[in-house]
């Protein structure tokens, strides 16, 4: 924290926060969440806060603004807003101060902005709060606003509601309203979290603009990688501490804090395949079932897939599955859905993929690119109007749903939320019950080793059988959703976005079981992400989507080195990455 | 920039065809359910009313106590066709309610409409006030709710439970007890003019409030929780904007898709409430009705309820997509950015 010399000269800070308290009640106990937290911020420069979810970021952001909340207790040497100290500050004073002084710009434009108003109204009303100008005057005001954060045609984006806005233009429209009176502080609270690559680039390009214009630009986010485009300094919070804060190039090139370390390791991107990204002894992972050290689990790695794959092929070879087939094809799938207007949308146009035994393959493109209808036709949920899937060299898309039905063991899928794909009322014991028995039945009479072996493999501890999915973590509930997969024993599993919902560190920790998972079992994973880093990370080769296309495949390594198709390119200069 | 605005101008050119074409299937899909629901309420009154014992033969002469000769109840039902075989009064009953005709009283001996026309506007303007009575009180009721602390949040939770469970006949003789016969303050029964207007009114609006109200505290509740009032919050608006602005709006959505259906418990409740407080109105015109088995005014009433309801739904429909916005462009999520 002695890194004093960076700030500028004579400038006075917009923001000072000298060790800021947050506690909330609850009946008679108190929880503390933010736990001296301290910075300044000065005009025109960016401060990153950076942590885990549950790390009070996000509450000491709202302190700023006293909306920690009504059962919140803020106390601090100094929390002080120009020249505002904002604890003083009576409930009309912070009115003033808010929308005035600071901005908030949330995560997700699509529930921040109001769904039911447009967005004209809702950034006119920063305008009608803190201005006299007229209703004339501030339709116009509100027009040039959205002009300035790049937003075309504004007379008639501003009769639109969020709703009706793409990610990009109505988080342009959520940051237009929150800098409607030039605020000299911005704070920005997970600002592309929701948003794609290529978007997210804009937005963060957007902020990094406004920075230069001079405003001061506290930036909230969960993503070393998002953060390291934009901030001057960065501070790394987790449990309530700023544990390690400094420049930006200095935290992110020469971590000295363990968790910082941590953090830096478990970004996926740009690492090489197969090395892992969590710490050995993860706080969730069984101690009995810890790997070997990591190098040789390196080492293990590529002979044992192929060993596997190919006892596999020969194992395989009877019951028209071909031996040598790859794991998985499809040919020149084609899908369309009917508009409400009766036109057609071609969701999925001509898609043909091969995965071979052992391997996997990254599947990458934005939302509404078409990844999630391809994981749909090729698991034999949705029929293709043309093209077929083949598994093992076997018909798979073109059977009946009773003939498939019996094969669909041979195939598993995980997905994004795993909340979701849970019945809320069962134990994680059902669940993998009713997995392991096809469904024939939930209560686990004889006490399956099947099961408790299972629970092994994803390293999650036997207590944890008669706990329902709501009572467990993020990354639990991954672990159980991938044991559910693995029960029937598959050969492929389709991955659909599997830790787009997960914290960096789980996340690290869910890519390495899938990783360990392949390389024990043989397993061919289809793998789908909007990330670049996971795709790189966990692929041998990856086929790129763009509008229901492949518009490049290869092996993972050429493609990422020597991208061919400007799409790719363009999504890789946008994908955010470490150093 | 040129190719941006056409870009965007076709848009909102394309927007604007698909949403006249659909404003078209909307339409005609629901006259073409109107006309259904309004043949199969008329088919199930025809018959549902010959399972009720009695000789509808003895209404037009006088009632079951009119002790008529047989050969005079055989001549009203030569009269009114009632001895021909069932399908050929049922087609006939159809023909007829297909032209609008909806038959002549049995008992009263008047076109069966203008007993409907008498009783009609009486019984609209009883469950249309009780509607809007019923969401200020649930408006009042979940905005203190949500403002007031904890004290009021138990409170108004135990007022909407009460209310909401309390029925009509019981409340309606409450309220007579307390503010007619108690304080003397209001009419027993239903008098012409505003005050004889309160208690019915009360009647009806006082269970529908206390369940509306639950609804609306609880999607208050919800809209004071979302992103979207914290950014409004941060841009400095205060608690009472953030309430009338925003969670407010929110809130009615629910509420307004519901009141289609309340608006039928309303005209179901006029029934009772018409006849506790000897108010004349459809309610009780029906229920006479059906006591003495006086079928075209039975059938005539059905109908015109199904009507009523039937565009109120359609109204109901409207309403909401004019509250939410959403719901009139669900296909069109934006352009490229």
């Amino acid at each position: 924290m002695g890194e004093q010399q960076a700030v500028l000269g004579e400038q006075q800070a917009v923001l000072d926060v000298q060790n800021l308290r947050v506690g909330f009640r609850s009946g008679r106990e108190t929880t503390t969440v933010v736990d001296g937290v301290g910075f300044t911020l000065e005009p025109g420069r960016c401060l990153a806060l950076v942590g885990e979810s549950g790390s009070g970021k996000s509450v000491t952001a709202r302190s700023i603004l006293g909306l920690a909340g009504q059962n919140a207790t803020v106390t601090a040497d100094r929390l002080v807003v120009g020249t505002k100290n904002v604890l003083t500050l009576s409930v009309r004073q912070l009115r003033g101060l808010r929308g005035a002084d600071v901005g908030l710009v949330l995560q997700d434009a699509l529930v921040s902005l109001d769904p039911l108003r447009t967005v004209g109204r809702e950034i006119a009303d920063a305008l009608r709060l803190h201005t006299r100008l007229s209703p004339g005057e501030r339709s116009a005001r509100v027009q040039q606003l959205l002009v300035d954060v790049g937003v075309p045609q504004p007379e008639f984006r501003a009769r639109q509601r969020s709703g009706e806005l793409s990610g990009g233009l109505r988080q342009r429209a959520l940051i237009a309203s929150a800098i409607a009176l030039d605020p000299p502080l911005l704070i920005a609270d997970e600002p592309t979290t929701a948003l794609d690559t290529t978007v997210q680039e804009q937005i963060l390009l957007l902020l990094e603009r406004l920075k230069r214009e001079g405003t001061a630009v506290l930036l909230i986010s969960h993503d070393l990688a998002v953060v390291g485009r934009i901030a001057d300094r960065i501070a790394v919070m987790t449990d309530g501490r700023i544990v390690e804060q400094g420049p930006a190039d200095r935290v992110l090139g020469d971590p000295q804090h363990e968790y910082t370390k941590r953090l830096i390791r478990a970004v996926p991107a740009g690492r090489p395949r197969g090395t892992p990204l969590a710490p050995a002894a993860a706080p969730e992972v069984e101690p009995e079932v810890a790997p070997a050290t990591a190098a040789d689990a390196h080492a293990v790695r590529r002979e044992g897939g192929a060993e596997r794959g190919a006892r596999l092929a020969g194992k395989d070879g009877g019951g028209g599955r071909t031996a040598g087939a790859p794991a998985l094809e499809a040919h020149g799938l084609v899908k369309s859905y009917r508009n409400p207007d009766g036109s057609r949308r071609v969701v999925v146009d001509d898609v043909s993929l091969s995965l071979a035994r052992g391997q996997t393959l990254g599947l990458v493109g934005e939302s509404g690119s078409g990844k999630t209808t391809t994981a749909r036709l090729v698991l034999g949920l949705t029929a293709p109007d043309a093209g077929t899937v083949a598994l093992g060299g076997a018909p798979w898309s073109i059977l009946s749903e009773r003939e498939r039905r019996p094969e669909r063991r041979r195939i598993g899928a995980i997905y994004q939320d795993p909340l979701g794909s849970f019945d809320p009322r069962w134990t994680v014991r059902e669940i993998l019950t009713d997995a392991l028995t096809d469904g024939r039945s939930t209560r686990d009479r004889g006490q399956l080793p099947a099961l408790t072996e299972l629970l092994d493999s994803v390293g999650l501890a036997g207590s944890l059988a008669d706990r329902r999915p709501l009572h467990l973590s993020g990354g639990q509930r991954q672990r159980v959703a991938i044991a559910r997969a693995l029960a029937p024993q598959p050969d492929i599993l389709v991955c659909d976005e599997p830790v787009s919902a997960l914290d960096v560190s789980v996340q690290a920790q869910v890519l390495d079981l899938l990783d360990e998972l392949q390389r024990e079992r043989g397993l061919s994973y289809l793998f789908i992400s909007h990330d670049l880093g996971v795709v790189q990370h966990m692929s041998d080769t990856v086929a790129v989507m763009l509008d229901g296309r492949i518009v490049e495949s290869g092996p993972s390594a050429t493609l990422f080195a020597n991208p061919a198709d400007p799409y790719t390119r363009r999504l890789l200069a946008a994908s955010p990455r470490l150093a | 920039m040129t190719s941006l605005a056409s870009a965007a101008a076709a848009e909102q050119g394309v927007r604007r065809r698909r949403s006249a074409g659909r404003a078209a299937r909307w339409i005609v899909t629901r006259v073409a359910g109107a006309v259904f629901v309004l043949w199969a309420v008329a088919t199930l009154i025809f018959f549902g009313i010959r399972l009720i014992p009695g000789d509808p033969a003895e209404a037009i002469l006088g009632g079951p106590g009119s002790r008529a000769t047989p050969e005079a109840l055989a001549q009203a039902r030569a009269e009114f066709g009632l001895d021909q075989p069932l399908l050929t009064q049922y087609l006939h009953e159809l023909g007829r309610l297909a032209t609008g005709d909806f038959g002549t009283s049995y008992s009263l001996k008047v076109p069966v409409a203008h007993v409907i026309l008498d009783g009609l506007g009486s019984t609209l303007l009883l469950t249309v006030l009780s509607l809007a009575v019923a969401w200020l009180l649930a408006i009042g009721l979940a905005l203190w709710a949500t403002r007031g602390g904890r004290i009021a949040a138990t409170v108004s939770t135990v007022l909407e439970i009460v209310a909401a469970a309390v029925p009509n006949f019981w409340l309606g003789t409450i309220l007579i007890l307390v503010f007619s016969v108690g304080f003397g303050w209001l009419p027993a029964i239903s008098t012409p003019g505003i005050p004889g207007l309160v208690l019915p009114v009360l009647t009806l609006a006082i269970p529908l409030a206390g369940f509306l109200g639950q609804l609306m505290r609880e999607s208050v509740l919800n809209a004071l929780d979302a992103p979207f009032t914290v950014s409004a919050r941060a841009r400095g608006e205060s608690e009472t904007g953030v309430r009338l602005i925003h969670a407010l709006r929110h809130a009615a959505l629910p509420a307004i898709s519901l009141s289609g259906w309340a608006f039928g418990s309303l005209i179901s409740g006029a029934v009772v409430v018409e006849t506790v407080f000897a108010r004349p109105g459809l309610g009780r015109t029906l229920l006479n009705a059906v006591l003495i088995r006086d079928i075209p005014v039975v059938i005539g009433v059905v109908m015109v309820v199904a009507l009523v309801y039937i565009v109120v739904t359609i109204a109901t429909d409207l309403a909401d997509r004019l509250a939410d916005p959403r719901l009139r462009a669900q296909s069109s999520s934006g352009g490229g950015s």
